[in-house]
């Protein structure tokens, strides 16, 4: 009956503020304290049974402490869009997850212990809206409505991809380039790398941020020279990590521990390219040679952008170069270094004479590709060994040969 | 510059085409989008996302490689959530060059090149 009282039809509100000094109550000796339990299950169970359709609900000066026994209106009456909860005794924000489902347009938490705990009027808006996306209304203030996708969120990402050269043109410039690049760059001596630099090229270097003791981590050699501008403010450090010209960048990459690449792992992806520049990202896997025998080898990944110029003789020569590098993930690292498996042909492979099998031997060993490519190349040729020889000088010249034919 | 970054990785994908060059491409992870309205229908097509960065570097890139339009090279890592998916790392990098604007004396920075990855793409 005294709900029945506070309940405006109109509105599809329930108003129970302050419900303990309803007079209705009171006189009757009734006493209702919604923050025991029992007393708001019954409550609740009344709105349940009764108005389900309810819109608005306050619950404000009842002295609750928790919202527990809210929970099933989330279900049972899910056109609620207003609440107020004011003046209560809710103490943290996480109670609010009891009832996030609720889909609120219109909220009231003023007055509440919890609102305290906000260092900033924003950091409360937003964990309140992390439970109520729509809401419009806080504590009678307007919310700048909130930008969203319409009802339906997406929750798919489309599907990643490998490499993306843009052209095949592309593909085997920047192919030829990356395995000139990292033979030089893994051979023990980085110094013939200067030709592959501009004079004023740049060069820095990035490192995850950790809060390990980074000497004792095995990224050592590298965090000593991370740039990261979330952390290094003072300018001149910012300036002197940035390597600027040639000889300085070469200089730097020389200090860099031996390593080794593994190409067949790389990604590039191509960002940028004009008649003047182009700006592409390779990512990929290498191992850290133990120069010494008794270090042990880790793998690491990287993330490397290069942006390059057009240099004579149809190459690339360096401007930019930035590079990230971490420790290598467990799956990355059970992937690194295998052999691709041959692809497997569809007409049967003819069992090779002996002659065949020796000029085949021979050819792998003097072209340094692998005896598939090889036997590919022999019998393109007719098995003319010199014939094969030229072709593939001259295909190897123009850099139409993937480095897969070379991997043994 | 870090207001365009923080921008950019807020919930505000109407505006991030307008960060974009007419003809920036973006590299998704191995998927490229290029034109304004292709980028505006790929970011709609995202979940909403919440980044967060935890390294940032940037290079002035050379004015040979830019015919003398500033531009720089911004490279970026951290982590993202998409809703509906786990955490992730990525690394991203931007060329952003600078515009001139018809009615304002300030010129602004636009994105000439977009490339993002997880650092699992492949997981």
């Amino acid at each position: 009956q005294c709900m029945a009282k506070r309940f405006d039809g109109s509105q599809q509100a329930l108003d129970l503020n302050n419900i303990r000094t309803d007079p209705d109550l009171v006189s009757q000796n009734i006493e209702v304290i919604l923050n025991r339990k029992t007393n708001m299950e019954a409550v609740i169970n009344i709105i349940k049974e009764n108005i389900p359709e309810l819109t608005g609900l306050n619950l404000s000066n009842n002295r609750i402490q928790k919202l527990d026994e809210l929970t099933d209106l989330v279900s049972k009456a899910p056109n609620l869009k207003t609440l107020n909860l004011s003046h209560n005794e809710l103490k943290t924000d996480r109670e609010l997850d009891k009832v996030k489902g609720l889909k609120l347009v219109e909220l009231w938490l003023n007055r509440n212990p919890l609102c305290d705990f906000f260092k900033d009027q924003a950091s409360y808006i937003s964990a309140v809206r992390q439970r109520f996306p729509r809401l419009l209304k806080l504590d009678g203030h307007d919310l700048p409505a909130p930008i969203g996708f319409d009802v339906e969120t997406p929750t798919t990402i489309p599907p990643c991809k490998g490499s993306c050269f843009g052209s095949d043109d592309i593909k085997v410039l920047i192919l030829r380039f990356l395995q000139q690049y990292y033979s030089i760059y893994d051979s023990g001596d980085r110094q013939s790398l200067l030709d592959a630099y501009h004079d004023g090229a740049s060069l820095s270097l990035t490192t995850p941020y950790s809060t390990q003791n980074p000497s004792r981590s095995s990224l050592g050699e590298y965090h000593k020279d991370t740039r990261n501008l979330k952390r290094i403010k003072d300018t001149t450090v910012r300036f002197r990590l940035l390597k600027h010209t040639r000889l300085n960048v070469v200089a730097f990459l020389n200090e860099l521990p031996k390593t080794q690449h593994d190409i067949a792992s790389f990604n590039v992806d191509v960002n940028t390219f004009t008649n003047t520049l182009l700006s592409f990202t390779v990512s990929g896997v290498f191992k850290e040679v133990a120069v010494d025998g008794k270090s042990r080898e880790s793998t690491m990944a990287f993330s490397r952008v290069f942006v390059t110029v057009p240099a004579g003789n149809n190459g690339l020569c360096i401007v930019n170069d930035q590079m990230f590098i971490r420790m290598a993930t467990t799956e990355e690292i059970r992937r690194a270094f295998v052999a691709p498996a041959p692809t497997p042909s569809s007409s049967p492979v003819p069992i090779l004479t002996a002659p065949h099998q020796e000029m085949l031997t021979a050819f792998s060993q003097k072209s340094g590709m692998n005896l598939e490519w090889s036997q590919k190349c022999l019998q393109d040729n007719n098995w003319n060994f010199d014939v094969a020889g030229q072709v593939f000088t001259q295909l190897k010249a123009d850099g139409k040969i993937p480095d897969v034919a070379f991997i043994k | 510059m870090f207001v365009i970054l923080l921008m950019f990785f807020s919930r505000l994908s109407q505006n991030l085409t307008r960060l974009y060059l007419d003809k920036a491409t973006l590299v998704w992870n191995g998927n490229a989008v290029s034109g304004n309205d292709a980028l505006a229908d790929f970011f709609d097509s995202l979940p909403s996302s919440e980044f967060q960065v935890q390294t940032l570097d940037c290079q002035p890139v050379h004015e040979q490689a830019t015919q003398g339009q500033t531009t720089l090279l911004v490279v970026t890592g951290g982590t993202v959530k998409f809703e509906g998916n786990k955490q992730r790392f990525f690394n991203q990098n931007f060329l952003l060059t600078a515009q001139a604007t018809p009615n304002n004396d300030q010129p602004v920075w636009k994105i000439a090149s977009d490339c993002f990855r997880f650092q699992d793409w492949s997981s």
